[in-house]
Order: structure tokens, then C-alpha cells, then sequence
């Protein structure tokens, strides 16, 4: 009996010292075949530590086909003029061009390769007529994506991290954690699949310059309302998470997506004090909200950067905003940014660099952590000081994130050109 | 190892003349000491075989092994072992079979280069060589080989083409 307890012990001691089965990387396949979808579900059940419970199908669809679909789609129905007045609040930041359905529909398509939809649990590969081996260890890889997404969705992800959103800046902090894990997963099976072992790669280093392009990305386009999330999401939600999983593993990650993030302040490491009263919105007398935003650091980030390429970096330092547009009696659009820092931003410096800009922007401040943002319309420019408004009107204008819960999309990405010389 | 390598082949050509007379290396069993670039060496680098003659045939066989350096992505040291055959008396056929480094592979994500590695692959050649009296020989070869390429991969892409641009050695004895 002793010896028997011995052997357990022994037994149960060369168990807990084994290192976990590792995932069997996959093979570059074609897929349309149920083989290779299998096999793609598997890795990335495997990889985030979840049971593989999906009966997602998978679906081929000419790209140019589907574009015409969604173009048509968004010019069925007549935008509202709250929507309209918007996009020309945020135009006149350059932050978002005028609304243009057709231009946003194809915009917003442009860069998707694949995406999942968890309202009929498919998964769509946009075909954009390319083949040959180098395109099929793309979608192979693009599918592990998705796979990951479809495993999201059967564990009520969508529903835990996007119930809670109510400012846009917490919709970019979502979906950096749906696209992240996906990425994440995506990135190590591509990795392994490549012969390389992702514990001992310099993972690290390719997310800090995958940072690095998406910022640059967000100061290069053309609407960075619609454009920020092609990239943001993906860089900053796989940094972080893959902060999560090198302290954790699989187990910590999955914790930290029950958990959430309230914004995006807390991807770059720093917290999102629940005690900071949101700056309230510099109202024009007698004007009438349109809607509101609470945008974020990194579109402050990437408004600064737009005007001047040197630009410090505010991003983390950004405490809390709230973009507003705002309809005047005369029927002229006033758009106005309130943002808060933390001590480190030297608020004169920004204005003066905002200045700079030769943009008819009106400042003011009430203290040295604050700092109020004007634009009108070029005719419409008045001295008046604005009156403050607080309170729950705060997020008007913030549509549901129905969208990104029902559509998780993910970027095309010719990242996996291992050279064999 | 390179300049090992240089220094051995130079010692045995410094030795040559003193033995064209002595012995016709063609015809003996010895070791050779050569430079390679390409599939001997598994780069560019050194080998090391050994050459045994069939008694009264102009038929050998001789197997070899190599370090070199791959000088693509950084990877470093490459290494081959294999063993060919020959048929002839100066002017020879030569068939080889080796398993060696075939080239390298790095991992770029985001556009950013984070590793990279040695390619492996089973190469066949054929080419000719020429043995000299003295023993002094050069060889040059071409042929398949197959490259062991990480799963992502389809097997067919791992044909490819191997072999010596020119390998220069001396038997020894």
C-alpha cells in the first residue's frame, strides 16, 4: 500500500512537472475543405484552452461580389441629419470626412480579408481572386483568426464585453480585446506553423513595430473615425493581452476578457479612474447638442500628429474627453473637444502648437489640466464664451455597438512572408 | 573553422610534389580534405571525406561530412554528411546523396524580421570531378533536393535545386 502511494506520488509529481500537450501546428490547407476547418477550429481551441464547441461554417464570397452587396445595403436607407451634422462636426477636426455612405461602406470593407458573424455563426473568406501557396498560408492562418472569433461567440464573449459599452472609447477598448485574443491566437499558430516556437520568438518586438504602423496608419488616413479601427484594436489589443498571457498563459487571458477594459487608457498599462467626473461639454448659449463622443487618447494622439509630426506623445497622459457637436440657433454647426490630462501635459504647449495649425480653432481652459477645443463654421465665429453642460447627455449620438458584436472583422495581412532563400 | 580548414589544404598542396612520384593517389584508399560552396559543405565552408576504391574498378565510393556558414539571415553555422559515387580514373561521374543545410528561413511579422533558421533538405546530385595524379581534385554538381519546410507549407514547394558551384580539395594519401 505504501509502495502504491509512493508510485501515485511519483507519478502524480512527473505529471505536474510535464509541460502542458502542445497544440499541433497546422498545415497550410485550402479552406473550403471541412478538413482544414476542423483543423483550424481545433488549433485555436487549443491555443486559447477552450473546448473546440463550434459548429461554424465556413463560406467563400467573391470580394468585388460583396462589396456591391454592402454598398447597396448602406445606400438603402437615407442617413438622419443628426448623422449627417456628426460627421461634419468631426470633419471640421479633420478626424472623419462628411458622411458618404458608399465611400464608408467601401472604406470599412477594404481591408477585411475574412470576417465571423455570430448572428448566423459563419465565418466569410472574401476572395479576392489571388492564388497560389503564399495565398492559401494566408487564409489558413486568416481562418485560425476567425476560429477564434467563432469559439468567442460560443462562449458568450460578445455579449460580457460588449454589454457594458457606452462611450466610443469603450467600444475601441472591446474590441481590442476581441481582436487582440484573435490575434494573439492567430500569431502563434503562424508562428509554430512557420517552425518557429512562440515562447522563444521575439513576439514582443513585432507587436512594438505593429504599434508603431497602426499609429502611423491613424495620422495617414483619409477618415480616421472609420479608419482607427483597422489597426488600433489589432496592435494595441494583442500588446496587451499578450502582456496578460507571458505573466498567466491561456488561463489569464481568458480572465481578462470576463474581466474587460473601461477604455482604452488601460491598454497602455495606465487605470481608468471611475472617480474622474467627465469634463463637461462647452455648449454654445441656446445651441442644441447634436451628439457626443467620448474619442479617446489616441485620437487626440493622432489629431495632434496630423497638424504636427512632432507632436509629444499625449496619448497615455489623456485622463478623459468628450468630443461634442453642436447646432446653433443660426442653423451653423459648432463642433468642441474637452479633454483632461494628468500633470505631465503642459496644456499651453498644446495650444500653442494647435495654434500653429492656422485652423480657426478657439481654446480655453479652466485650469491647468484642462483644455476646450472650438471650431465653427469659418463665418460663425463668436467671442461668446461657452456655458458648460453636464450629466447624462453626455454620450448622445453613441450608437449601440450592434455591429461589432454581430460582426467581428479582421484585416488582411500579408504578415506571414516567412523567405526561404 | 574556415581558416582551418585553408590552412590543412594549403599543408597538403605544400606536400604534393613530393608525392606525385611516390604513389598515384586515383588509385588508393584516403582521406581528403576539401573547400566547398554549396551542398558539400552545407554553405560555404570545409568537408572532410573519405575515398574507398573498388580493387581493379574504376567504381568508389566515398562519404563525406561538412561545416560551412550560411551567410543568409544571420543563421550561422551549416553543417552536411552524405556519401557519393564515383566511376572513372581522373575525370570522374559522381553521384551523391547528402543531407545538408539548404538555406534559411526567417520569420517576418508586421514587417519586422523577429527570427530565423537553417533549412534542412535531402539533396541527390550528380556532376563530375577531376582527381589529379597528386591527388589535387575539384568538383562541381547539380541535382534535386528537398527541403524539410515548416508545416505552413505544401510538400511540393520543398523541391528545389542543390549542389556544388565548385568544391577544391586534396587527397591525402
Amino acid at each position: 500500500m505504501v509502495k502504491l502511494t509512493l508510485l501515485c506520488l511519483a507519478l502524480s509529481w512527473i505529471a505536474l512537472g510535464c509541460e502542458s500537450p502542445k497544440c499541433e501546428p497546422i498545415t497550410g490547407c485550402d479552406v473550403r475543405s471541412e478538413s482544414c476547418q476542423r483543423s483550424a477550429l481545433k488549433l485555436a481551441a487549443c491555443l486559447r484552452g477552450s473546448p473546440a464547441d463550434s459548429k461554424v461554417r465556413v463560406e467563400i464570397v467573391d470580394y468585388d461580389t460583396y462589396v456591391d452587396e454592402q454598398v447597396r445595403d448602406a445606400m438603402e436607407t437615407d442617413a438622419t441629419q443628426d448623422e449627417v451634422d456628426l460627421r461634419d462636426g468631426l470633419a471640421r477636426f479633420e478626424l472623419s470626412a462628411p458622411l458618404d455612405r458608399e465611400a464608408d461602406a467601401r472604406r470599412d470593407i477594404e481591408w477585411v480579408g475574412a470576417f465571423y458573424d455570430a448572428e448566423t455563426d459563419r465565418v466569410t473568406v472574401l476572395d479576392r481572386g489571388e492564388s497560389g501557396a503564399g495565398n492559401e498560408r494566408g487564409q489558413t492562418i486568416l481562418l485560425v483568426h476567425e476560429m477564434t472569433h467563432a469559439l468567442q461567440g460560443a462562449d458568450g464573449l460578445f455579449d460580457t464585453i460588449y454589454d457594458p459599452v457606452v462611450t466610443y472609447d469603450g467600444l475601441l477598448a472591446a474590441i481590442a480585446l476581441v481582436e487582440g485574443e484573435a490575434t494573439l491566437v492567430e500569431d502563434h499558430s503562424a508562428i509554430e506553423a512557420l517552425g518557429f516556437h512562440f515562447e522563444e520568438s521575439h513576439y514582443g518586438r513585432a507587436l512594438k513595430a505593429y504599434r508603431r504602423f497602426s499609429e502611423e496608419a491613424l495620422i495617414e488616413t483619409e477618415d480616421l473615425f472609420v479608419g482607427v479601427r483597422s489597426g488600433i484594436p489589432y496592435a494595441f489589443g494583442a500588446s496587451f493581452l499578450y502582456d496578460v498571457y507571458r505573466k498567466g498563459g491561456a488561463g489569464a487571458v481568458r480572465d481578462q476578457l470576463d474581466t474587460g477594459l473601461v477604455g482604452t487608457r488601460e491598454l497602455l498599462g495606465r487605470s481608468n479612474d471611475s472617480k474622474t467626473v467627465r469634463p463637461a461639454i462647452p455648449l454654445r448659449e441656446q445651441a442644441s447638442l447634436v451628439g457626443s463622443y467620448h474619442l479617446g487618447g489616441f485620437f487626440f494622439d493622432a489629431f495632434l500628429r496630423r497638424i504636427d509630426a512632432d507632436a509629444p506623445d499625449v496619448q497615455p497622459h489623456v485622463l478623459d474627453d468628450v468630443f461634442s457637436v453642436q447646432r446653433l440657433p443660426n442653423g451653423k454647426l459648432l463642433a468642441a473637444w474637452r479633454l483632461r490630462f494628468d500633470e505631465s501635459v503642459a496644456v499651453e504647449a498644446l495650444e500653442q502648437l494647435l495654434r500653429s495649425a492656422d485652423v480657426a480653432y478657439r481654446f480655453g481652459s479652466e485650469g491647468s489640466d484642462d483644455l476646450w477645443i472650438l471650431r465653427e463654421a469659418d463665418d460663425s465665429i463668436s467671442g461668446d464664451a461657452p456655458t458648460f453642460m453636464d450629466g447624462p447627455e453626455i454620450d448622445v449620438g453613441f450608437s449601440a455597438p450592434e455591429a461589432n458584436r454581430s460582426r467581428v472583422r479582421c484585416a488582411r495581412r500579408a504578415a506571414y512572408n516567412a523567405l526561404v532563400e | 573553422m574556415q581558416r582551418i580548414l585553408t590552412a590543412v589544404l594549403a599543408l597538403a598542396l605544400t606536400m604534393m610534389p613530393e608525392r606525385v612520384d611516390a604513389r598515384d593517389t586515383r588509385a588508393s584508399d584516403g582521406p581528403a580534405l576539401g573547400l566547398a560552396l554549396g551542398a558539400d559543405a552545407g554553405g560555404i565552408g570545409g568537408f572532410a571525406s573519405y575515398y574507398l576504391r573498388f580493387d581493379g574498378s574504376r567504381f568508389g565510393v566515398m562519404p563525406h561530412a561538412g561545416l560551412g556558414y550560411v551567410g543568409v539571415s544571420g543563421v550561422g553555422p551549416g553543417w552536411s554528411v552524405g556519401v557519393g559515387g564515383s566511376f572513372g580514373r581522373s575525370h570522374r561521374l559522381v553521384l551523391d546523396l547528402n543531407l545538408s543545410t539548404v538555406g534559411a528561413q526567417e520569420l517576418t511579422l508586421y514587417d519586422t524580421t523577429i527570427d530565423a533558421k537553417a533549412i534542412y533538405g535531402l539533396g541527390l546530385t550528380a556532376g563530375w570531378e577531376w582527381l589529379s595524379k597528386s591527388g589535387f581534385f575539384m568538383r562541381a554538381n547539380i541535382g534535386p533536393v528537398f527541403a524539410f519546410l515548416p508545416p505552413l507549407y505544401r510538400r511540393s514547394e520543398g523541391w528545389s535545386v542543390t549542389g556544388n558551384l565548385l568544391s577544391l580539395g586534396v587527397k591525402l594519401w
